[in-house]
C-alpha cells in the first residue's frame, strides 16, 4: 500500500514529571519478575500541567521489564489525579544506562483537568541517581 | 528547571490494520456503560507487519459513562502474522468526538491508542518490547473502522 494511505500524527510536548523513587524490591517469581519500587515524591512541571507527585501514593509494579506505575498527582490548583503509566526499558544507550517509553493513563475529576482523562500520551523516560529518580517528558497526542 | 532540554520524540510509521465489525453492543449497568464489539475481519498491511486479525478472536470490551462522551477502549483480539505467527493485542485508548469537516455541524469518531502486543520469540517478537502508539477512524461504505501504527523511536 502507499505511504499516502498514512495519515500524519502530531505530538505536542504537555509536561514533564521527575518521579522520586526509594526502596526498590524485585524477585523473580515462577511465572514473571516482579518489581515493587514505591514513589517517595516528586515535581511536575511545563506548559499544561503542573503540580506534584504526592509522596508514598504508590509504586511501579513492574512486570518482565514492563513498568506499570500507579500513583497520585496533585496538581497546583490542588486537584487530584490519579495517573496509571506503563512502559518499555530499552537497555542499550552508549553509556549503558537504560532509556524508556512511557504510556501514561489519567483519571481525574470532571471540569478543567478531565481533558487529562481523554487524550493518549507517549513519553520518553530516563532514570537518574542520586537521588533515585525518573525523568518522564510527556506528549500528547493531538 | 530552566535549563532543562525537553527531548524530542520520532514516530516511525509501522503498518495499518483495515477491521470491519458486525456486531456492536452496548449498555449502561449500575456502575457503568460497557460495549462489546467482537472483530469480523480485518486485514494487516505496512512495512513492519502484515497479515490478519482472527476473525471472533475476542472484542473491544470498552467502557464509558455516557456514550456522547467519549469511551475508554480495551480490546483482546489475536492477529496472524503472514509468516503463520500468533500475536495477541491488547489496544487501550479513547473514541473520542470531533467536528466533522465533510458534514457540518456532525461529529465524527476517532481513535487514539496505545496497543500492547504478546508474541514469540523471533521476527515478530519486536511488538512486545515496542512503545507503539495508534490514530483511527470510522469510514462509511463500506462501515469499517481503519487503524494507522506508528513505532516510538
Amino acid at each position: 500500500m502507499a505511504q499516502a494511505d498514512v495519515p500524519l500524527i502530531d505530538l505536542d510536548y504537555a509536561f514533564s514529571i521527575r518521579l522520586a523513587t526509594s526502596g526498590r524490591i524485585e524477585f523473580e517469581g515462577p511465572m514473571r519478575s516482579r518489581v515493587f519500587e514505591p514513589v517517595s515524591g516528586g515535581e511536575v512541571f511545563g506548559p499544561r500541567l503542573q503540580g506534584r507527585v504526592v509522596p508514598q501514593s504508590g509504586a511501579d509494579y513492574a512486570t518482565n521489564n514492563l513498568m506499570d506505575a500507579h500513583l497520585m498527582l496533585q496538581a497546583s490548583d490542588g486537584t487530584w489525579i490519579y495517573m496509571n503509566l506503563i512502559g518499555y526499558e530499552h537497555k542499550v544507550t552508549a553509556d549503558g544506562s537504560p532509556y524508556f517509553r512511557v504510556a501514561p493513563y489519567f483519571d481525574t475529576p470532571v471540569g478543567k483537568w478531565d481533558w487529562l482523562g481523554k487524550t493518549v500520551f507517549i513519553g520518553t523516560a530516563e532514570r537518574r541517581h542520586n537521588p533515585d529518580q525518573m525523568l518522564m517528558h510527556i506528549y500528547a497526542l493531538r | 528547571m530552566a535549563e532543562l532540554q525537553i527531548p524530542g520524540i520520532e514516530l516511525e510509521y509501522a503498518f495499518s490494520i483495515s477491521m470491519n465489525f458486525a456486531e456492536r453492543i452496548d449498555f449502561v449497568g449500575p456502575r457503568r456503560g460497557k460495549g462489546y464489539v467482537p472483530p469480523a475481519s480485518g486485514t494487516i498491511y505496512g512495512p513492519l507487519l502484515q497479515g490478519r486479525v482472527v476473525p471472533y478472536s475476542g472484542a473491544d470490551f470498552a467502557i464509558f459513562k455516557e456514550l456522547s462522551q467519549g469511551i475508554k477502549a480495551n480490546t483482546h483480539y489475536m492477529l496472524q502474522a503472514e509468516d503463520g505467527t500468533w500475536i495477541y493485542i491488547n489496544n487501550r485508548g479513547y473514541l473520542n468526538r470531533s467536528p466533522d469537516p465533510d458534514n457540518p455541524g456532525k461529529t465524527k469518531l476517532y481513535f487514539r491508542m496505545t496497543p500492547l502486543f504478546e508474541a514469540p520469540a523471533g521476527p515478530h517478537e519486536w511488538l512486545a518490547r515496542t512503545m507503539i502508539v495508534g490514530t483511527g477512524e470510522r469510514l462509511a461504505n463500506p462501515d469499517r473502522s481503519q487503524f494507522t501504527y506508528y513505532r516510538v523511536k
